[in-house]
């Protein structure tokens, strides 16, 4: 199977896993895309304010770690799950 | 949530926004610049071939964006996102951007060339100037954007200011065909305000980049497939004479300008929404009288002055509150 856009996938995993956050994102995309150096912090955190933005995602919580690292965990908001149509039937 | 991690999310997304804003100012001045400086490369040979009139705005637009697609490419390349173009160009919304760009690209373009040709610069540029205005609408029913009062009045504001800055008046030419030509001027900025719109909504899952990377590709191949066969025999004639000549090395390097105007341009509309991002873009016209008077002959008159402080107060009721555009839509 072909894999999707690196963005639509975020979107994905948001849907899949209620509370799922950034960390848990970056790993994942990690082993799925070795070779995507687009997979890094920054990038994420951009796609994940940019899904929050226009309202696909919410978020659910945000801890501050002892090294100054934000973990926010988001769920999928009832916009971004009728944008879902268009990953779902890729 | 402790009010101090709060504060940082807070303080995260208004830095988003304002990003926002920078790039739609961004895009708004080096497309200014991209407009002075393909005057200039439209005035020198063998874009001055008269064998047809339209003929040579066309091609250099379909360079210009072959350029720019291929800028775009090197740029997503070296951020190692070119793998994206692909797994983009296999889903519904990657396939949305395709047409956002042939109804911004080669309909917008074309059409409002011809719409110059046909009616004269002076309704042409005036209907055309009403791209941002289309585009909130559009936005506002489509995507259900936010736009308060303040920044309909600085789009509105933005927009009559570039209509008066770029009007030219009626020199006094029949026109045999003119209604045809102000249709045409209508099709394009229909054409324009649909390409921000359809784009946004794909953008939401898109990557702004990839989008006007397929964008700018997508426009030169329709170009060149589709309109300059229309134009005739004379547009490839012009194409192929420009690789003989310097002049293709300026259009590389406006390309790059180009490429970088419509990249801030897609990250603008992806990050603080259609409506604010055409209504900073549209400050193009501020800044081509600028970089007119930098570069070129062009003579401040009193109207260009009035033009440019009109589009500047409409900028910064465009711009308004950062804090507002936390969240671009409405629920």
């Amino acid at each position: 199977m072909s894999k999707l856009p690196i963005k639509f996938r975020v979107l994905q995993l948001v849907n899949q896993k209620k509370g799922i956050t950034n960390e848990e994102i970056l790993e994942i995309l990690k082993i799925e895309y070795p070779r995507d150096r687009v997979v890094n912090y920054k990038d994420i955190e951009y796609y994940l304010i940019s899904l929050k933005s226009v309202g696909l995602i919410d978020s659910i919580s945000v801890t501050l770690t002892d090294h100054n690292k934000l973990v926010e965990s988001y769920k999928i908001s009832d916009y971004g799950m009728n944008r879902m149509k268009y990953i779902n039937n890729n | 949530m402790e009010v101090n991690t709060q504060t940082i999310i807070q303080k995260r997304e208004i830095s988003f926004a304002k990003k926002g804003i920078g790039w739609g100012l961004l895009a708004g001045a080096s497309w200014g610049l991209d407009a002075v400086l393909m005057g200039m490369a439209l005035a020198l040979a063998p874009f001055t071939n008269t064998l047809s009139l339209f003929a040579a705005p066309l091609v250099a637009s379909c360079l210009h964006d072959g350029f720019s697609g291929t800028w775009l490419f090197i740029k997503n390349v070296i951020s190692g996102k070119w793998r994206e173009y692909a797994r983009t160009l296999k889903t519904r919304p990657g396939k949305l951007i395709l047409v956002a760009a042939i109804m911004g690209g080669p309909i917008g373009m074309s059409n409002s060339m011809l719409a110059i040709h046909f009616a004269g610069a002076a309704y042409a540029v005036a209907i055309t100037a009403a791209y941002p205005a289309i585009g909130a609408i559009l936005g506002a029913i489509f995507l259900k954007e936010k736009i308060g009062l303040r920044v309909w009045s600085g789009i509105l504001l933005a927009i009559l200011g570039s209509f008066v800055v770029a009007y030219v008046p009626p020199s006094g030419e029949s026109h045999p065909h003119f209604y045809l030509g102000i249709g045409l001027a209508v099709i394009a900025t229909i054409g324009w305000a649909l390409e921000g719109v359809i784009s946004t909504y794909g953008m939401d899952l898109v990557d702004s980049d990839i989008a006007i990377g397929i964008r700018e590709i997508t426009s030169f191949s329709v170009s060149f497939c589709v309109i300059l066969p229309f134009v005739g025999a004379v547009a490839y004639q012009i194409l192929f004479a420009s690789f003989s000549t310097s002049v293709v090395w300026y259009i590389a390097v406006i390309g790059l300008i180009g490429g970088i105007s419509q990249l801030s341009w897609y990250r603008a509309m992806n990050m603080t929404g259609v409506a604010r991002a055409m209504g900073l873009n549209v400050t193009y016209a501020l800044w081509a009288v600028f970089f007119g008077w930098l570069l070129s002959d062009l003579q401040i008159t009193s109207t260009l002055i009035t033009g440019a402080v009109l589009i500047c107060l409409g900028t910064i009721l465009t711009i308004g509150n950062p804090k507002q555009l936390v969240s671009i839509r409405g629920k």
